[in-house]
């Protein structure tokens, strides 16, 4: 059982972080984001044209597996992906990027990418790269 | 003299396991409110309240496990949360929605990775405890073969 000093502890260890939820969360701002909606997402079976495949996960994962052609984009070295980029880009041709399923960084990367370069047609990858290789077994 | 040294192994790996994954969540609070409301639970409404409070509770109950005094309580205090995240993440995986479980800020998990990594979290949990109610026990005999 537990004594009345661990109880009481418990408790103040419960309404201690009540003080500055109260007072920061005030300041935090939830974005409706609906994914089914997304215009910029694509499921493989959608991706029927010839596309540049960009891999938005990091170095480590990208050398143990990634769609073959697949340009490294790491958010974090985002320059050096951007180099690499144009040295196959062709203006116009779609561009999908992906990475692990149940991440983020494809959408954000993908989000960049056509405020950078100023085109529309950069999607990011449903269900992540397994979804690609799924298909091609 | 084994068991005091596991104890305090376990004690330092939960702390910093759970101060780490607080202080993640607090660099960026928006990115932990946006995965929260993907999980389609909470209201809109509620979700900064706790996307503050349950990175400072686990900050302070990764503190909280430095304290040898407090370590019953804390574990269980943890042990309840983990339940909750595990329900969260099961109902996840049920409804088959497949998110960032934001349970490290930044660096994306699966649910399911997620849930596994909670269960191995629940078994150092259980561990400690029991080391703990056998450190007990040994000290109790000693006291009552000194009183003797």
């Amino acid at each position: 059982m537990l004594s009345r000093k661990e109880i009481i502890f418990i408790v103040a260890l419960i309404f201690l972080p009540v003080i500055p939820a109260a007072f920061i969360s005030g300041g935090i701002e939830v974005k409706e984001i609906n994914v089914e909606n997304d215009p910029f997402r694509k499921s493989i079976s959608d991706i029927t044209e010839e596309v540049l495949w960009i891999d938005a996960r990091d170095q480590k994962k990208y050398d143990q597996k990634h769609i073959p052609g697949a340009i490294l984009i790491d958010a974090k070295y985002w320059e050096d992906g951007l180099a690499k980029l144009f040295e196959v880009f062709e203006p116009g041709k779609t561009i999908v990027v992906y990475c692990n399923a149940g991440c983020t960084s494809s959408s954000s990367v993908a989000e960049r990418l056509r405020k950078e370069l100023g085109q529309e047609n950069i999607y990011y990858l449903h269900g992540g790269m397994d979804s690609w290789f799924s298909k091609k077994q | 003299m084994v068991q005091q040294k596991a104890i305090i192994v376990l004690q330092g790996i939960l702390a910093a396991l759970f101060v780490y994954s607080g202080v993640l969540k607090l660099l960026d609070l928006e990115i932990f409110a946006q995965s929260m409301n993907s999980y389609k639970i909470l209201s809109k409404e509620i979700i900064p309240f706790f996307a503050v409070y349950v990175p400072v509770f686990e900050v302070c109950l990764g503190i909280s496990f430095l304290f040898r005094a407090f370590l019953k309580p804390v574990i269980i205090c943890c042990t309840a949360m983990l339940v909750v995240f595990q329900s969260a993440l099961s109902s996840l995986i049920y409804r088959g929605i497949k998110i960032d479980c934001g349970c490290f800020g930044k660096f994306a998990t699966t649910p399911e990775a997620a849930l596994l990594r909670n269960f191995a979290i629940l078994a150092t949990l259980g561990l400690l405890l029991f080391l703990l109610y056998k450190s007990a026990k040994l000290q109790n005999r000693k006291n009552e073969s000194q009183s003797e």
